[in-house]
This record gives structure tokens, C-alpha cells and sequence, in this order.
């Protein structure tokens, strides 16, 4: 009994953070946004602000998609933590992103054009997120991957579009993946702790 | 050890019901789930579901609240603050019921 409710406190705790699906759009927006860099093909070859309006739209769409198949597949469930309080944080992590992003410009000589401050701090987020839920060990892989991929030499035209790239994949990836822990979750829980109702 | 088991016969009984207390642990969780989503979060079959929740709302651990949207019915339900404080102090006491036993057990080794 106790790893069954052992089981159900997890899935209560993490139940949002699980739909990992939810960040799927934005990754692909991400990818998408870059696209550009990595092609000479003249569809690709848009102007900034007209390629994101383009997307963006696609992107709102599909999240509430997914919102709805959330929904409709697991259910809703108000959670208790503060929207104050993950909206603050969202911003701080934005602005540590921005900054690794300019220090990286500041010290383009020193690493020969490698995106490493954004590599370690997209690996540190990574390393965060595992920390918090060690079950999450997808993330510590993300981790290793940005920083891996920071190290790499991207060829000249794609360096700036680094953060992008390894964003929207581990944005994809890691939302993949804890999606399919929340359905293996579900799926393990059986049909309750096998008792008749007295 | 007569101690230890008289605290285990105090335990409540409408929580300790292992459903019960999955519901319980589950809701601990939100300000307000739905039918569908406990549903997925205890495992229980909709109508085992049912009963529970309606053995818990007799007791006052659990509000229930029924609306329709659109043609569709929904069912919320949140913990009372009666029945919050009971899950909290449900596994802060089973939490130091496992440690009592476990120096109990340790106890009980060394003297063999």
C-alpha cells in the first residue's frame, strides 16, 4: 500500500509539471525561429519580426490544443502554488539567459565563438530541474547535451542562434519525455490499492 | 510498545481506508480537482471513486461541487480545511509511527 501512495503523492505533487507536452509548441517555435540560419533556401529567408508573428500564431494554437487534450485525457486540477510566484521566476531565468548571452558576446575571442556561459547556464537549469525531482533523470541528459553542444564549433552564421536551438530541442525533448512519464505513472497505478469499498 | 499500539488504534479510520487516503493525498496537492483527474490519480474506477467521495463529504473532509458546462456535468472537489488538516496530520503521526517502529525494531534486534 505505502508505494501506491507513495505513487499517488508523487503524480499529486508533479501533476502539472508532467504535462510536458505544454512546452512542445514553444520549442518548435524556437527551432523554427532559426531555421534561417542553417539554410539558403529563399522561403526560409524572412525577415525577423514577419517569421515570429508567423509563428507565434501556429504556436498559441497549438497550445491550447494541447491544453485541451490535457484536459480531456487527465482532467484539471487547480494547483496551490502562487501564479505570482513562477511568473517572478519565469522573469529572473529569462534575464540570467539574456545576460550568459551577452557575456558570451563579450567574450567571443576567449572561446573562440562558443556559446559556453549559455551552454553552462542552460545546463544549470537542467541540473536545477533534476535536482528538485531526481525521478526526472531525462533532464540531467539535457543538461549534458547543452553544455556538450556549447562546446561544439558551430559553423559562423549559427552561433547567434545557439540559445534558440538547444532550447527549443530540450524544451521538446524534456517535454516529451515527462509526458511519457506522467502516462507510465497513470498507467502504474492499476485500478487503485485493490480493496473492495466496506 | 503498548504505547505504540494504542497511537496505531488511534489512527482515523475514515482517513486510513487506503482509497480514502489516496483521494485525501491527492487533493493535498490542489486548491480544487475535478472527477477525471482524481480519477487518474488514485487509479479508482469511477464508481468506487464515487462512493468514497461521498463517504468523505458525510464526514466533512471534502466539499463537492456540481456544475454544467454546457450540456457537460463537472464535478469539483476540494479538501474542507477540516480535511486538510487531517491528511497533514495523518502522515506527520504515520511518519513518526514508522520512526517509533523502527527504533522499536532496532531495539528489539539488540536485546535478542
Amino acid at each position: 500500500m505505502e508505494s501506491y501512495l507513495a505513487r499517488v503523492r508523487y503524480l499529486a505533487r508533479h501533476f502539472s509539471a508532467l504535462q510536458g507536452l505544454r512546452m512542445v509548441p514553444l520549442g518548435l517555435f524556437l527551432l523554427a525561429s532559426e531555421l534561417h540560419r542553417f539554410t539558403d533556401h529563399p522561403l526560409l529567408q524572412y525577415k525577423r519580426a514577419d517569421s515570429l508573428l508567423l509563428l507565434a500564431v501556429p504556436l498559441v494554437g497549438a497550445y491550447v490544443l494541447v491544453g485541451r487534450y490535457y484536459e480531456r485525457r487527465f482532467g484539471s486540477a487547480v494547483a496551490q502554488r502562487s501564479a505570482g510566484g513562477d511568473a517572478l521566476a519565469a522573469v529572473g531565468l529569462l534575464c540570467w539567459l539574456l545576460a550568459a548571452g551577452w557575456t558570451d558576446a563579450r567574450l567571443e575571442a576567449l572561446f573562440h565563438s562558443r556559446p559556453v556561459i549559455t551552454g553552462l547556464t542552460l545546463g544549470t537549469w537542467g541540473l536545477m530541474i533534476w535536482g528538485r525531482r531526481r525521478e526526472r533523470r531525462h533532464y540531467l541528459w539535457l543538461a549534458a547535451i547543452a553544455v556538450a553542444a556549447s562546446l561544439l564549433p558551430w559553423p559562423p552564421r549559427t552561433q547567434a542562434g545557439y540559445m534558440n536551438v538547444v532550447l527549443g530541442v530540450a524544451l521538446i525533448a524534456g517535454g516529451v519525455l515527462d509526458h511519457l512519464m506522467l502516462t507510465r505513472l497513470v498507467r502504474g497505478l492499476g485500478e487503485g490499492p485493490h480493496v473492495e469499498v466496506p | 510498545m503498548s504505547r505504540f499500539l494504542e497511537q496505531l488504534a488511534g489512527l482515523d479510520r475514515t482517513v486510513h481506508e487506503p482509497a480514502r487516503l489516496a483521494i485525501l493525498t491527492a487533493l493535498s496537492a490542489f486548491e480544487a480537482a475535478d472527477f477525471l483527474s482524481l480519477q487518474k490519480l488514485t487509479g479508482l474506477t469511477p464508481g468506487n471513486l464515487s462512493v468514497h467521495l461521498s463517504k468523505l463529504e458525510e464526514a466533512s473532509l471534502v466539499a463537492i461541487q456540481k456544475s454544467f458546462r454546457g450540456k457537460k456535468p463537472r464535478t469539483s472537489v476540494s479538501l474542507t480545511p477540516a480535511g486538510r488538516s487531517a491528511v497533514e496530520a495523518y502522515w506527520q503521526r504515520l511518519d513518526g509511527l514508522r520512526k517509533q517502529a523502527g527504533r522499536w525494531k532496532a531495539g528489539a534486534s539488540s536485546r535478542s
